[in-house]
């Protein structure tokens, strides 16, 4: 870049310049990193009146924390302002050395002068008695490097040149991440701008239309999905200790103008129902009532069976009239196990009494034999279910940036860009000289073994040529 | 046979082959090193044995409750999706050892690749003090699995939590190693002021903060015995159970002077004009008295813990503490900050090892350039690994929670150590600030480790998602 003479122009450049310093990549990451740990310890779920008091001991104090929005850290505008500000650098790193990697990945130089061969870290010299055995030895170590296609061979007067490099695309490993990092950063700002991670408690059998979120500043919002959801039914299965074994709810989506079903799902945790873009999970439950609810499967003799929950003295009404009554619980009833005291009205008044048990679902259908079977399946209790609800939008594009981030990640730490010079010189004796040497831009510790393996390489060629005593001839000029 | 057995011999192996290395070093014999080798090859494939009955014991539980729960028999591909869905590393018990079996592996792998047995007597160390760890927390019993970890997910997310976390611990340990041996970059002067001012901070953050000096007082868990079990006492509040918190008798003030004397030791170390390596004169005396108050300290919690076993407490607080006395002190009132103190503790003896003998030391140690390429192979794994820690994360709680990130504390310990091993890698790539600077960052990134993988289960931090196992 030429150097800058108005003052304009110098400002543009020290600008530039500081975006795209490396000092300010560390610097944001060490408040970013403040800022996490700040999250961490400071408790986050809790709205800003919840933590007030606290902090209201001092003017000063309570300023402070207001200021730096220290109730939601994560959202708070510095920490969104220094997220933007690493996404600058990556950006501007990325355009201030990315093109100039690219030319230097594209057009390598495949002559040395001199002095950079003789500078170079990890070398051959090796002497060696015949052309071809020189062109051998460097067809086994351009060999041994694997590198795709022919070696680069060019000749003046007097010496002849290889050139060969590999996995040079690695060098670009680094701007992938970024790239990824970037997708990564820019979907989850769309997903905080317009996705919705809010909560819905909807009772047993209720339906909700609001989805309670947090909005901005931390505020409670209220959000309109634009149809209805409703439970069904709850089902809480336990361990014999009471610990939650598994819930799950019986959602059905209804439109929220002409109130017809759209869709219907069981969900439970780790599988929820998805509709329109949003995402309803099974997240937790509360009971909503103490009473004790009596879950009784009842249908004709032989047909098909329905289940009614009911409370004691509620009563379940068949076809033809005939009611159904839970109106006594036994806990244990002979030491049977649980059962039920069932009332049972015909449509023309008559009354009748009759016990049903948990453990026993056979016993009405088989050893009663009445006009309708009447199961009892347990007890239930009125739950309200815990949806939490989610949108986001952008996520493809997260999910692109994972993928990408990956990919990047095994070019830059897996593939090492590695260039290997070679020359092969006539001596003053009538022997060749032959000199390998070689750059890596990661790895330096294994292209240092790589070089010691040519060298024992080099060595155990020449004593199977059984000519002349190894003598390397060293470093010349290093 | 049961799980434990397995974890016992394993860790009987692990016991010995410590000794051999110690001999190894001692003596220079190849063959102490190939035993310990094959002893560590055996204790591990013991612990993983231990893992797989473990797993198998919890799919055995796990079968009967879901049965119990649902009234049906299990069958065919039903019952094999609840017979395995309970991997045994799925609360803290569990994760110890599974952190200490990680460890292992990865200085398995690094032996056969680079030879460093002397990283393998802290390796072992380190995965010794895990199981240890294990074998005291007091919930080690399989209970079924909370639906939240009912998923196929769990698997991939925690293998790779646990390879990354213990590859970044060996990572640690080489760091150290490579800031003693590299000793025309770093005087052990500079690296005894180095740990003294990461001890003062630990002990600022173990005393929970100010309240250390504000109350005078470090106070640990209330535990009553029951049968070979101890149990926290504490009381309700608003429907939470609360652990009861009581002062250890004399080691507030203590710590209070170890911490002062932590950091006059640092500054004085670090601003002394000597040029000598090892600490002389005044600097000795900055260097020995922290190092003498942090063993009296960690000294008296032990003391305490094993001799207050009839502990009194204020009348109106006693009636409302559960469950009733006799109450005590005991090695699970504060395993945790005791083992990290017995770290903090550990490098301290052994840079005071290195201050006494430095030539040994250093002979006995491989090349710099060798530890540091072994730091940074290690830590560039943990940063890989941990980057897959943080998107099957983001997937998972994607597809179970319906948000890819939530800054939940856990997930932000996550990345706090994924950001932390990214300047590790741009210090090195991009400044070329190889060596020193970057052990120093390798070394921070095991504290970190610690705060967020482990810092979350156990309470230091506001309660968020991944709350499942606690001490």
């Amino acid at each position: 870049m030429a150097k800058a003479t108005t003052p304009f122009g110098q400002f543009y450049e020290r600008t530039w310049r500081f975006f795209c310093s490396l000092r300010l990549t560390i610097f944001t990451l060490i408040i970013l990193l403040s800022g996490c740990l700040v999250g961490m310890f400071h408790d986050q779920t809790l709205t800003y009146e919840e933590h007030r008091n606290q902090w209201a001991t001092a003017a000063w104090k309570l300023y402070l924390y207001t200021f730096l929005e220290l109730n939601d850290v994560f959202h708070s505008w510095w920490f969104g302002f220094f997220v933007l500000v690493l996404a600058l650098n990556l950006i501007a790193c990325s355009i201030e050395r990315l093109p100039k990697i690219w030319i230097d990945v594209h057009n390598p130089q495949m002559r040395l002068p001199d002095p950079r061969f003789h500078a170079m870290k990890h070398h051959v010299h090796l002497q060696v008695p015949t052309k071809e055995a020189g062109l051998a030895l460097m067809g086994k170590y351009f060999n041994n490097a694997k590198a795709l296609g022919a070696p680069f061979v060019n000749a003046d007067a007097k010496n002849l040149y290889f050139f060969r490099e590999k996995q040079r695309y690695g060098r670009v490993g680094v701007y992938v991440i970024h790239v990824a990092l970037l997708l990564i950063m820019f979907g989850s700002i769309l997903t905080t701008n317009f996705g919705i991670d809010g909560m819905m408690m909807i009772p047993e059998g209720d339906g909700r239309r609001f989805v309670q979120s947090r909005g901005p500043g931390g505020l409670s919002a209220s959000h309109d999905l634009g149809f209805r959801v409703q439970c069904n039914d709850f089902r809480l299965k336990t361990f014999t200790d009471g610990a939650p074994l598994d819930f799950e709810s019986d959602l059905v989506i209804f439109d929220g103008r002409t109130n017809r079903p759209l869709m219907q799902k069981t969900i439970e945790v780790n599988d929820p129902l998805e509709y329109q873009g949003y995402t309803f999970y099974q997240a937790s439950y509360a009971p909503r009532s103490g009473e004790q609810l009596i879950k009784l499967n009842l249908g004709p003799h032989g047909g098909e069976r329905l289940t009614y929950t009911l409370s004691v003295g509620e009563s379940a009404v068949m076809a033809d009239g005939t009611q159904f009554t839970p109106v006594e619980v036994m806990e244990n009833y002979g030491g049977l196990g649980p059962a039920v005291r069932v009332q049972k009205v015909t449509s023309d008044g008559k009354a009748t009494h009759f016990n049903v048990f948990r453990y026993y679902p056979d016993f009405d259908p088989q050893v009663r034999r009445g006009q309708y079977d009447v199961l009892f399946l347990g007890f239930d209790r009125l739950y309200a279910t815990g949806i939490s609800v989610g949108k986001v939008p952008f996520y493809p594009i997260v999910l692109l940036g994972f993928v990408i981030m990956f990919l990047g990640m095994y070019m830059a730490f897996f593939m090492n860009h590695r260039r290997y010079w070679g020359r092969l010189m006539p001596l003053d004796n009538g022997d060749w000289e032959l000199a390998l040497v070689g750059i890596a831009k990661r790895h330096p510790y294994q292209f240092e073994d790589e070089f010691k393996k040519f060298n024992k390489m080099g060595a155990d060629y020449l004593g199977q040529l059984q000519s002349k005593p190894l003598t390397p001839t060293g470093v010349q000029n290093a | 046979m049961h799980s434990t057995t397995f974890y016992n011999a394993c860790a009987m192996g692990y016991f010995l082959a410590l000794f051999m290395l110690i001999a190894n070093l001692a003596g220079r014999k190849e063959l102490w090193r190939k035993s310990a080798t094959i002893t560590i090859a055996l204790s591990f494939l013991a612990q993983t044995v231990g893992m797989i009955f473990r797993w198998q014991e919890a799919g055995l539980v796990e079968v009967a409750a879901t049965e119990r729960a649902t009234g049906l028999t299990l069958t065919g591909w039903t019952y094999f999706v609840v017979y395995t869905q309970h991997p045994p590393w799925s609360n803290l018990y569990e994760i110890m050892v599974f952190m200490s079996w990680g460890v292992v592996l990865v200085y398995m792998v690094s032996e056969v690749k680079w030879r460093i047995p002397v990283a393998g007597i802290f390796a072992l160390l380190l995965s010794l003090m895990s199981l240890g760890l294990a074998s005291l927390t007091t919930d080690t019993d399989i209970k079924p699995l909370v639906p939240a970890l009912q998923s196929w997910w769990i698997h991939v997310h925690v293998i790779s939590a646990s390879v990354a976390y213990s590859a970044g611990t060996v990572g640690a340990v080489t760091s150290l190693l490579y800031l003693v041996a590299a000793k025309d970059k770093l005087s052990l002067r500079g690296l005894g002021a180095g740990t003294l001012a990461v001890s003062a901070f630990l002990i600022f953050i173990l005393g929970r903060g100010l309240e250390l000096f504000t109350t005078g007082q470090y106070r640990i868990k209330l535990l009553r015995e029951m049968g070979d079990e101890m149990i926290p006492v504490g009381r309700m509040v608003q429907d939470k159970f609360a652990a009861y918190y009581l002062a250890s008798p004399y080691v507030g003030p203590l710590l209070i002077a170890t911490f002062i004397a932590c950091i006059v030791g640092a500054v004085v170390l670090w601003k002394s004009k000597t040029e000598s390596d090892v600490p002389h004169g005044q600097s000795f005396w900055a260097w020995a008295a922290p190092f003498g108050l942090m063993s009296t300290t960690i000294g008296l919690m032990i003391y305490n813990n094993l001799s207050s076993t009839n502990i009194q407490v204020a009348d109106d607080v006693a009636s409302q503490l559960m469950p009733p006395g006799p109450w005590r002190f005991a090695m699970e009132s504060n395993q945790w900050d005791m083992s990290l103190f017995g770290i903090v503790w550990g490098a301290q003896a052994f840079v005071s090892l290195c201050m006494l003998a430095p030539a040994t030391t250093r002979r006995l140690l491989p090349s710099d350039e060798k530890l540091d390429r072994v730091s940074y192979y290690t830590i560039m794994i943990a940063f890989a690994l941990v980057a897959v820690v943080l998107v099957t994360g983001a997937l998972w709680a994607h597809y179970a929670w319906g948000r890819y990130w939530a800054w939940d504390p856990k997930e932000t310990g996550a990345l706090v150590i994924w950001i932390n091993y990214a300047i590790y890698l741009h210090m090195r790539m991009a400044y070329g600030w190889v060596g020193v600077p970057s052990a120093v960052v390798g070394i921070l990134g095991f504290f970190i480790i610690i705060a967020g993988f482990l810092g979350v289960n156990l309470g230091w931090f506001a309660e968020g998602l991944h709350s499942y196992g606690s001490a």
